[in-house]
Formats: structure tokens, sequence, C-alpha cells
């Protein structure tokens, strides 16, 4: 088998194929430790603080915005049209952050509430997390 | 242990005394573990620090006494090792020249500043050339300049990669791995890859999973920090600017910097938008260029062209890799790998009289100096603007223009760090020299990933 066909079916890397799975469904996935509970993000077999095996959680999707950037230029990332975006960081109410998008750009204040959803990305074309800002 | 206040982790004191939580700053409101990560209630994270499962908290005492024990006069490797040698290739938009030439340019130079021919070379350090890298970058670039080391590593730790090898190399020295080791870096990333090339492959180089979906540019990890730190402590984007104009200040002395037009704040600010709070004067430059550094013995090196730079105290950190799992997005590891080199060098941050500081983005300059003991947190802005780190400022920083107005060709961005700072204490700073016995460095790389610090001197400062 190829790498790029073992890349594609998830070979190289089972976690993230398995967030990716997940994202797919409409699900946003975090690991927590068995043994001490610890939460971590992204997705491991074994726990970082105490080394028991992590399981797979389903978050609520819902948390606050921690800070955030827009983005005007992007180089070519894939982004290039999509200019003004915001990448940030989400701190989720079970209690781990997340790199994601936040719309609508305009709107995006350190604090706001904020739920996920799914979209392809235009980096990679996979559904991957959007957050949208809860109503003011 | 119970904690009434309930909110502040700097307060903890446990066995002998030490303060332990480097990073966290009294009142921080923490909703998890700073060590396992151990969700909870914000205000009740002193309990879960001492929760059974948090095993990484005997680790860290350990390492913190042992850091204590290594310090000052009882560290083996404090002045065993010292600067022989500094290069530079030409600077700047360099027409025609590979990576590989311009290291080789600037390594010729560091051999000619030391009095050493190409024999005398039996250890390398190399980082890999960003434009066109090889499989075994080492052995390539020795095989062009003509050395045969006994002893060779590439070296990549990404920006921190400067720092890291001057203390490799100190310790290859102390160990007897090698005599005299030459760190050569070089890239033409301007004229092989140009600035939106640049921009592209960084981001590429992000994690695949948990960033380049999101279209994280490194400017935009940088600004997030920025970001927070504003929101924490009434940072301004006008006192992020001063530090370019600082910094374009101090290049316009060296007389051959990449960038040097006059600039002032508003020019700053009226720069177009990349990355919210960051306007392009607000990022480092895009350049070609290479520097090189030779390290031996203080004993060797005192009978050599130049005046010896001792190697007085090294230190690195490294607490995530994804900026998302960061511990803190306004105070990161470069603080714990300051800590380790002050603390082998027997020094604090109120003894050093010159430094250089990893320069990408303007607020990064705000951050570190925090971090580093220069200011207080929160108090970086108004020193910055003040003229606190001017070359006749509290703490001169970057006087040849760093990142932002110097040079910057990626990987060896912050060999120049290290060669103003040595040049500055030899005393061949002309047109910038100030009166100093100890200088700082620090190397950063990833998004505050990889942090590296060296502590140099004079010889009045053994």
């Amino acid at each position: 088998m190829s790498k790029s066909s073992q890349m594609a079916e998830g070979l190289d890397d089972p976690d993230a194929a398995a967030f990716w799975r997940a994202a797919a469904e409409g699900r946003l996935v975090y690991s927590q430790c068995t043994a001490c509970e610890a939460k971590w993000f992204p997705l491991r077999g074994v726990c970082s603080a105490c080394g028991s095996d992590c399981a797979e959680r389903q978050s609520s999707g819902r948390g606050e915005v921690y800070t955030w950037s827009r983005v005007h230029r992007s180089g070519e990332t894939g982004f290039a049209q999509q200019v003004p975006y915001v990448v940030g960081m989400i701190a989720l109410d079970d209690g781990f952050r997340i790199m994601a998008n936040i719309e609508p750009v305009a709107a995006v204040e350190i604090g706001r509430r904020c739920h996920v959803t799914f979209r392809a990305s235009p980096a990679t074309g996979k559904p991957a997390p959007l957050f949208i800002l809860d109503e003011a | 242990m119970v904690i009434s206040s309930g909110f502040c982790v700097t307060a903890v004191r446990y066995g002998g005394g030490v303060t332990l939580p480097y990073y966290i700053r009294p009142g921080t409101r923490m909703s998890s573990c700073m060590f396992c990560n151990a969700a909870g209630e914000p205000g009740v994270a002193m309990a879960l620090l001492t929760s059974p499962a948090c095993r990484a908290i005997s680790r860290w005492r350990w390492l913190w006494d042992r850091e204590i024990s290594m310090s000052g006069s009882a560290a083996p490797l404090r002045g065993a090792a010292a600067i022989a040698g500094v290069g530079e290739s030409a600077i700047g938009r360099v027409e025609g020249k590979s990576g590989v030439r311009l290291a080789i340019d600037a390594a010729r130079a560091a051999m000619e500043d030391a009095g050493l021919a190409l024999g005398d070379i039996d250890g390398l350090l190399v980082t890999p050339v960003f434009v066109k890298s090889w499989p075994r970058q080492a052995n390539v670039f020795a095989e062009f300049l003509g050395v045969k080391p006994r002893w060779a590593m590439t070296y990549q730790n990404s920006g921190a990669s400067a720092c890291s090898m001057v203390g490799t190399a100190a310790a290859a020295v102390h160990s007897g791995l090698a005599d005299v080791v030459l760190i050569a870096t070089g890239d033409n990333e301007l004229t092989g890859l140009g600035t939106t090339g640049v921009v592209t492959e960084l981001a590429r180089q992000r994690d695949p999973d948990v960033e380049v979906p999101y279209g994280l540019i490194v400017p935009a990890g940088f600004a997030m920090a920025a970001r927070r730190h504003m929101h924490e402590y009434g940072t301004t984007p006008e006192q992020m600017a001063a530090v370019a104009v600082t910094m374009r200040d101090h290049a316009r002395r060296t007389g051959r910097a990449h960038h040097a037009g006059p600039l002032n704040v508003a020019d700053v600010l009226a720069s177009p938008m990349i990355a919210d709070p960051f306007h392009r004067l607000d990022c480092s430059l895009v350049s070609d260029g290479g520097g090189a550094v030779i390290v031996t013995s203080l004993e060797r090196a005192r009978h050599l062209k130049k005046s010896p730079v001792p190697i007085l105290g090294v230190g690195e950190a490294y607490t995530h890799e994804r900026l998302s799992n960061a511990p803190s997005l306004t105070t990161f590891g470069g603080k714990l790998s300051a800590e380790r080199a002050y603390g082998m060098a027997g020094v604090g941050p109120a003894d050093m009289q010159v430094a250089g500081i990893y320069d990408c983005f303007t607020g990064v300059v705000l951050i570190e100096l925090e971090d580093f003991g220069f200011c207080k947190p929160g108090e970086s802005g108004p020193f910055v603007a003040s003229g606190g780190i001017g070359v006749n400022g509290r703490i001169p920083v970057n006087t040849h223009g760093g990142l932002l107005s110097y040079c910057h060709p990626g990987y060896p961005g912050g060999i120049f760090h290290v060669i103003e700072v040595a040049r500055q204490l030899r005393g061949e700073a002309s047109g910038r020299q100030v009166k100093c016995d100890l200088g700082f460095v620090n190397s950063m790389g990833g998004v505050f990933a990889t942090n590296s610090t060296v502590i140099l001197g004079t010889e009045n400062a053994l």
C-alpha cells in the first residue's frame, strides 16, 4: 500500500482518523482518562498525565471564545477566498481548548458564548468544526 | 492541602517552601490543573493541584531541586566554553546564493574572525535549509565547506535553534566530543521562496489535524497571544508598534540592515492588517542570509584572535506543541528557559546589560520581556513605549535591529541575536555600543513551543 493511500485510510494516525470520522458525523470528540479522568484534545490513546488508557467522549460543543485573530492575508493555505476569516481558540465547557474558525467574523470577542457546527475546511475539504457565536 | 483564596497558584508553597508554578500569576483564574489538566470549577484549582491523580507534581519538584543544586558555581558548564568567532554573509536580498552558500560565507567570516582554519574545525552544527533541504544537511554543508568533523549534527529546533546550538556546542566542547565547534546557518528564503511562499510553507507545517484545517498562519498564532495580552493587561497596538520602531532605529545604526528606512508608530499602524492585531510592520522580515558562531573551550579561546565571550548559562524549555495546549497565552516556556540559564550563570534579569530577544512579531517581544524578568507581568507595553528597550534604555534589546528590521532568513534568524550580543560584549558594536559585561539571548520556535536561552559575558563576568 502506498503512503498516500495509507494516509487516506487513516492508518498513519488512527487517533486523528477517529476524530475526523466523528466530525463527518457532526460530532466533536475528545479523550478522557479512564483512571484519573483528565481530559485531552486532540484524541490520544494514553493519558498524558498518568499513562492509563483514554476513552473517547463526545463534547457538548458549547464554550466561549478564549482568543482569536482576524486574518486578512492567508498565503496559499486554501483560505485565500475566505479572507477576512477568524481563527481562534474556544474553551469548551467540557474542559478542553480547541482551535477552530469562528463566525460571524465581525462580532468575535473574547468571552462570547459559541457552539460548534461543521463545514468543509477550505484547507482540507473535510468536514471540520466551525464555531458560531450565540445570539448576544 | 486546602487553599482558602482559591485562585492564586503562585501562593502554593509546598515541601521546602519553593514557589513552583512559574507561569501562573497571582490572581489567575484556572479551571483546570496546570499539571495534569484535570478540569474543575474556576476557583478550585488549588485543590486540583494536590489531586492524587496528578503525578506531575513530584516530577516538577525533582527538576526544580536539581536546578537549584546545579546553579551558580556548582554548574559544571558555566564558563567552560566561549564564543571565539562570529561571522555573517551578505544579508537582506542576496541574489544568486543558495542557503548552503550563505552559510559557507558566514562560516568563513567566523573563522577569519577567530583566526582559525578549516583544519581546526572538528565539530559542526547546522540548521536545515528551509528552501532546499537535504536528509543529511550537516554532511552536505561539511562537504561543500571542506571540513571533516568528528562530531556533527543537523539541528532542527525551529526558531530556537540558535541558542540551542550554542548550548549544545558548549556541552560538546566540555564533554570532549569536539574541540572547536562551528555553528553554521544560512537560508535564501527571500529569493528562493518569497514572502508568500514562506508564509504558506510555515502554515502547511502546522499540526495537520488541529491547526491546518482552520487556516492557522503563523502570524495568527502569535496574534492570538497578543490578543490575550491586550485583553488581560490593556496592551495597545501603539505599544506593540513601538517595538518595531525601536528595532528600526537600531537597524539603521548598523549600516547594513535589510530594512533601514525611517519608521514611526503611525507608519506601523497604517500598514495593511495581516492577522489582527498585527499589521504588516508588526511582522518580521523574510530575508536571505547566513550567520555563524564558533565555540571552543574558554582556555583555547583565550589564545585566539578576539576576546573570548564566555558562555555562562544555558537553558531550554518545552511546554506544548499545539498552541491550543499552551498552559497560558500570556506567559510561556521562555520564562523557565530563562530561569534555568540565569540559574546556571548565577545571575538574574537585573544583572543583564544587553539582550537579544526573538522578535518574530512585535507583540511577542512584550510577552518575552515579562517572561525573562525585564518587566513585571502586564508592564511591558508602557516599558517599550517609554524607550525601555532602546540603546539607551534600561535593557537595550536587539541592538542590530532583530528579525523585524535586520535580517530574518528563517532558522538562522536567531543566530544574529547571538552574534550581536557577542559583538556588544567585545565592544565592537560601533554606533550602538552599550557598556556591558553580561548579555542575555533567547531564541524561540513554533508558537512559543521551543525555548532556548544563553547567558553570555566578558572575562569580567566569570
